[in-house]
């Protein structure tokens, strides 16, 4: 059973690009450290523009501290935006 | 208008370019080169001087040499690299160690894969009208895009 489990989540987490977006999402899931879900950095190019996701990225890189990771950071910028409609305020 | 950028890529008997304008795939062609090295030369400078008059680029890419041996692929790069710089269009040179990854999770080990998941980026290189070198420029010149758009500034 563990063994079919085990074969569904490594199967989840192959990811070849089909899209450019697709491929900027796995990019920017390494530049993350946060390879495990790269579907998760797919589905932000459904709400916000590049611009948007690129600005929560150097946000979070300029405000990461010891304490608090990048990606904990720019996850939380996100879910941001998306509350606010899109729309980047530095 | 928005800076222009080209990846080449060069075999022994064939030059492919791809054109970029940011993350946006403009142009996508090859040319077959000559079996004469003179030849080829000639036909790849003049390649090479006709998509960077046609398209206004700005900067232009190949991939590094991995041999220090000398080879006809080696001389033909050599000489593109020198003819861009002499025009005053900055060449980044990119490892093949540091493309080829790039284009999966887990990273891709082989030029076949990479070319795999390009051909499903733009389907339209996947013709009997292009040669897979054009992947491979593909490849190379969005690599390079999207590292520098996620380069912290």
């Amino acid at each position: 059973m563990n063994g079919i489990l085990d074969s569904m989540l490594n199967k989840s987490r192959l990811f070849i690009p089909e899209t450019v977006e697709g491929y900027i999402a796995l990019q920017l899931a390494r530049a993350l450290n946060d390879t495990g879900d790269v579907w998760k950095y797919i589905a932000m190019f459904d709400h916000l523009p590049i611009s948007a996701i690129l600005g929560a990225l150097n946000h979070s890189r300029t405000r990461q501290t010891t304490r608090d990771s990048m990606t904990a950071l720019f996850e939380w910028e996100i879910n941001r935006l998306i509350q606010k409609g899109g729309q980047y305020a530095a | 208008m928005q800076p222009r950028l080209v990846a080449f890529r060069i075999e022994r008997r064939i030059i492919s370019a791809a054109v970029f304008a940011g993350h946006h795939l403009e142009h996508a062609d090859t040319r077959h080169l000559a079996s004469r090295y003179p030849k080829a030369l000639d036909s790849a400078t003049g390649y090479v001087n006709w998509i960077k008059t046609m398209f206004l680029i700005e900067t232009a890419i190949v991939e590094k040499q991995t041999t220090s041996a000398p080879t006809r692929r080696g001389k033909l790069t050599g000489e593109v690299v020198t003819q861009l710089r002499g025009a005053g269009v900055p060449v980044f040179e990119i490892e093949p160690s540091d493309l080829l990854p790039a284009f999966g999770n887990p990273p891709c080990r082989s030029r076949a894969e990479v070319r795999g998941s390009v051909g499903l980026i733009w389907p339209s290189l996947v013709t009997d009208k292009q040669h897979p070198s054009s992947l491979d420029a593909a490849a190379l010149g969005l690599y390079f895009q999207i590292q520098k758009l996620l380069s912290p500034n």
